[in-house]
């Protein structure tokens, strides 16, 4: 039977646009504008003057006010917090992926007697949420004198998104083909050996997906570093943001603030236009399982 | 098939590998995942200031909670939040997922990256962006509500309880439905385009009667959506905390906040105790209001399959 002209086109659009298309067009637009709007406001803000900025929201400064992202970066604590919050990263980064790449290979490729169990162990946790343990994660960091350290700091972040990051791994990792480990075993590889050289290099997309979530979560993670740590200088960029924004409350250099906001969002920006496809690829696997 | 030639002893075998693969994930997982939240049934039972050791108290944190106005202010506000944030975070999400999957608009592909930026920024930046956005004097918020000929002076929003309240709905949908977006549109995607086709032929030209195609079809990721932002009935806290952190006097407070203050504020001394207890009973009523809701969903399909 020969198919009816389909208004769909092949990659499953409508083909034609009616009236009714322009109004959610504009609306459309009119949301971009939303988030537009305050972002491009921080941006041309600190690069004004003081007085430029108690001048007038909308006047576009003048001379461009470079020294402001200066002054933020080495007087005003920014610089320091970035290299803490790099140290952060690197080592929480580091930490996770070693834990779940070596544990998911493990409970994806093998079958042993307590496999399910800890398998559930693991996934079973997500149900109880996070505001709870704010307060028992407090106690027991500091029973464990793991407080205002950034080695703790990497230690407990290290381990914040196991849950979700075996999810991930464990399914991914179980639908790589068994026949490479097969022939590695055949040929008297340790099983070490074959975790190094063919396990982990195939479960590099999905690592990668795992380390550009884990990359977003510490980096924006605000209310651990806020409870942990005590010394300003310990600071990731998160809480000295945060508090030079506080200090904003008697000095009123806004400009300078401003500009510390554009400096924390680069690598934010950064990491999202090279790796976006990553994390919308990842959602797609989440809601095809849901 | 001689599987020994190298592995040697205990350490080459099998069971060695299994253990010491699984080893440090489960040790880190058990004590920094499952111990806070093990103990988090415990000390709301204590009495702890954090210094002196905890102590036994028994159900009185529990007698306290009952009779803390201040703690049952914030969960309406929590509500608050949670009853307006959620429906426009999810049906602006279903809407717009199915407009830049369905319509071959030029800027759509601009838009899936843009509409999603809000959601990768970090919350603080977006807390305190917002937070001077709504300055009186200074920020953009009013300069345009003038510019566009709303006179609100200088209105300061975010010290005026019930501007207040409203006004920390704006940031949290302008980062919070996004992520929801993309849900959407990967399950949208996977709906098979014989079934609009077929609807088209019956004459449903609407896009609303898409609409009543596409959430069937889609159904099971709805439910874990929803099961999630059930859950997140208390969350709304981050950005709270650092825009008013409760404020103008407890107008904006939630109850993470209030938890917070009462844990780690300033006024005096910490209550641990006190403050875990109010977590646990926030996990017994997110339980039962989870258990209602799975019943109702399932409910729902029942009867549809049976019709």
């Amino acid at each position: 039977m020969a198919k009816a002209a389909s208004t769909y086109n092949d990659s499953g659009m409508v083909k034609r646009l009616e009236v009714g298309d322009l109004v959610l067009r504009v609306l459309l637009a009119l949301w971009a504008l939303v988030i537009i709007l305050p972002l491009i406001w921080v941006f041309y803000t600190s690069l004004k003057t003081n007085q430029e900025f108690f001048l007038s929201a909308w006047k576009m400064p003048g001379v461009f006010q470079w020294k402001n992202y200066y002054r933020a970066w080495s007087q005003l604590g920014i610089g320091k917090s970035f290299v803490n919050t790099i140290i952060l990263l690197t080592g929480a980064m580091l930490l996770n992926t070693f834990l779940v790449a070596l544990g998911c290979y493990t409970l994806a490729r093998f079958d042993f007697k307590l496999r399910n169990i800890i398998y559930w162990y693991i996934i079973g946790s997500y149900f109880i949420t996070g505001l709870n343990t704010m307060v028992t994660s407090y106690i027991l960091m500091r029973q464990l004198n793991l407080l205002n350290s950034l080695l703790g700091l990497i230690v407990f972040e290290g381990a914040q998104p196991i849950v979700f990051n075996t999810l991930i791994l464990t399914a991914f990792m179980k639908g790589q083909p068994k026949e490479l480990d097969e022939a590695a075993y055949i040929d008297g590889a340790s099983y070490w050996q074959t975790l190094w050289h063919i396990g982990l290099p195939l479960a590099r997309p999905a690592l990668l997906t795992v380390n550009v979530f884990n990359f977003m979560r510490y980096y924006n993670d605000f209310i651990h570093p806020l409870l942990f740590i005590r010394d300003p200088e310990k600071y990731p960029l998160s809480v000295a943001i945060y508090s030079m924004a506080q200090s904003m409350t008697y000095r009123a250099d806004w400009v300078t603030l401003f500009s510390g906001f554009v400096i924390m969002m680069i690598p934010t920006i950064l990491v999202y236009s090279l790796f976006q496809n990553y994390i919308t690829q990842n959602l797609n696997i989440g809601a095809l399982k849901g | 098939m001689n599987s020994v030639i190298k592995r040697k002893g205990f350490f080459g075998s099998k069971t060695f590998f299994i253990i010491a693969s699984l080893a440090p994930l489960l040790f880190f997982y058990t004590l920094f995942l499952v111990v806070p939240k093990i103990t988090s049934f415990y000390y709301p039972f204590t009495e702890y200031d954090g210094v002196s050791d905890p102590v036994w108290i028994g159900l009185r944190n529990f007698a306290t909670i009952a009779k803390d106005a201040d703690l049952w202010d914030a969960m309406k506000n929590n509500f608050f939040y949670w009853a307006i944030a959620t429906p426009i975070n999810f049906f602006a999400a279903l809407i717009v997922a199915f407009l830049l999957v369905k319509k071959p608009y030029p800027e759509g592909k601009f838009y899936r990256i843009l509409y999603y930026f809000p959601a990768i920024l970090p919350s603080v930046i977006t807390a305190l962006m917002w937070q001077f956005a709504f300055h009186g004097r200074y920020g953009i918020f009013n300069a345009l509500l003038n510019a566009m000929g709303v006179n609100v002076g200088e209105f300061y929003w975010l010290t005026h309880a019930t501007a207040a309240r409203w006004a920390l709905i704006i940031p949290m949908v302008w980062g919070g439905w996004a992520g929801n977006m993309l849900i959407f549109m990967g399950a949208i995607q996977s709906v098979p385009v014989s079934l609009y086709e077929s609807a088209e032929l019956d004459g449903a030209s609407d896009t609303a009667k898409l609409f009543l195609i596409t959430v069937p079809v889609i159904w099971e990721t709805m439910k874990t959506m929803i099961f999630f932002s059930i859950i997140g009935l208390f969350g709304a806290f981050e950005l709270i905390l650092v825009m008013t952190n409760g404020g103008p006097a407890g107008a904006t407070e939630v109850v993470g906040t209030y938890m917070y203050k009462i844990a780690f504020g300033t006024e005096g001394i910490a209550a641990f105790g006190y403050a875990a207890a109010i977590g646990l009973i926030l996990f017994a009523i997110l339980g039962v209001i989870s258990i209602i809701a799975f019943r109702f969903m399932d409910r729902g399909e029942a009867i549809e399959m049976d019709g």
